[in-house]
């Protein structure tokens, strides 16, 4: 097939793509100028193999809190560039959930963190340990403890459900007044049992400093 | 011809048709004439390449069209393909499918999570949150009748995920009954619930 026949098929093909494209790309709230610059980052991170949907969630949560334009903008591009650096902290074979948590992860944490998370489970999912991570730095534990947490949990191989139970239990400790370090170790004494307490509690309560990373 | 079975008009017809009319060469070449007088440029004159051009962007238009309209009714289709599925958990509450981004692990599979919400005046309970990219008119919440508590249960990939309800399309707000979490970039509240649970 010649190029001469090639461009035709182009052609239709991109305005098909671009016509079908613009329904996820309805951000609410948002104008043209700006949905125009937020498909052109959707775009980007699609060709770079990435999830697009924190892209546009981003935007789009931007949008709902009435964020002018520019700011809109500046959200789906922040997203998109943490998802990047998400997917190279986590390398080499990180699942889409991965990426997506790793990118929320890096609002609150360094890549160094998420390396040191993706090394304690190489060949596993991290999303939900990760999302227990921003749990705990987002309530104000501080990162080194939270990342030794995780770690350690890592290392218990605990289920998703006890880091799930994890996270909401320190959350509603802290909604009721607790501390936050407090609340943790009241969560991790109770979800880990009174034999695990002993020394994981022990182990988990102290703020030592993160593990080094290997060379 | 001459078929008996063939109506007698029909064949006067079909005879009187075949008789072809004389020709007037005056008249063709007067024809001819003002044709090679009305030859005014040169882009009259034949050129090969100038009709094949036409067709080649006719039909490049042509399938630019097509597949403008074929995105369009795509677009729409998957539109109303959303809407009686949410509507459909609006009449009984169900899964939604709400475009989970996972893996094929199991561990990633997503996981059903209810949403509550009471409010007696609301006409209208949306669900807002990273799992729908904050559409607003993706999750809707139902009614239990005769109560002011809507409910929705939505398959989540596991994980952390915040959210928030909207309050007859307008109105931003949070989950009375979950903890909330500020987002560090806009500076914005909004609640937050750990899913692992199959």
């Amino acid at each position: 097939m010649n190029a001469r026949r090639l461009v035709p098929i182009l052609v239709a093909v991109t305005i098909a793509r671009s016509a079908a494209a613009q329904d996820s790309l309805a951000i609410k709230g948002a104008d043209r100028e700006t949905m125009m610059q937020i498909a052109q980052v959707v775009a980007t991170t699609t060709e770079r193999g990435l999830p697009i949907d924190p892209v546009i969630g981003d935007a789009q949560f931007a949008a709902l809190m009435r964020a002018p334009g520019p700011r809109i903008v500046t959200a789906a591009r922040d997203a998109a560039a943490r998802l990047e650096q998400a997917r190279d902290a986590l390398a080499p074979t990180p699942t889409p959930g991965d990426i997506v948590a790793g990118a929320d992860a890096l609002k609150y944490v360094s890549r160094e963190t998420l390396r040191r998370i993706r090394q304690a489970r190489p060949d596993r999912p991290v999303a939900v340990h990760i999302g227990l991570l921003i749990q705990l730095v987002s309530t104000k534990v501080s990162v080194e403890r939270a990342e030794k947490t995780v770690l350690e949990l890592i290392k218990r191989n605990a289920k998703n459900e006890i880091l799930a139970d994890l996270g909401n239990a320190v959350n509603q400790d802290i909604k009721r007044g607790r501390a936050p370090d407090d609340a943790l170790s009241q969560s991790l004494n109770a979800l880990l049992g009174p034999n695990a307490a002993g020394t994981a509690a022990a182990d988990l309560t102290n703020t030592a400093t993160p593990p080094k990373k290997k060379p | 011809m001459n078929d008996p079975q063939i109506d007698p008009v029909v064949d006067r017809a079909v005879r009187e048709l075949r008789t072809l009319p004389p020709v007037d060469h005056d008249a063709v070449s007067r024809i001819v004439a003002a044709a090679a007088a009305a030859r005014v440029s040169a882009a009259d004159e034949d050129e090969p390449l100038q009709p094949r051009r036409s067709r080649v962007w006719a039909r490049t238009l042509a399938l630019a069209a097509a597949a403008a309209f074929a995105g369009f009714v795509l677009r729409g289709a998957f539109t109303r393909q959303q809407e009686p599925a949410t509507q459909a958990t609006a009449a009984a509450p169900t899964p939604v499918a709400v475009t989970p981004v996972v893996g094929g692990d199991p561990e990633s599979m997503p996981v059903p999570t209810a949403f509550t919400f009471e409010n007696a005046t609301a006409s209208r309970v949306s669900l807002v949150g990273d799992f729908n990219k904050w559409n607003p008119g993706a999750t809707h919440l139902v009614r239990q009748p005769g109560t002011g508590v809507w409910s929705v249960i939505v398959s989540v990939p596991p994980g952390r995920h915040v959210y928030a309800f909207m309050i007859d399309d307008t109105v931003f707000t949070l989950d009375p009954r979950a903890p909330k979490t500020r987002d560090p970039a806009l500076g914005v509240d909004a609640s937050v619930v750990m899913v692992g649970k199959p």
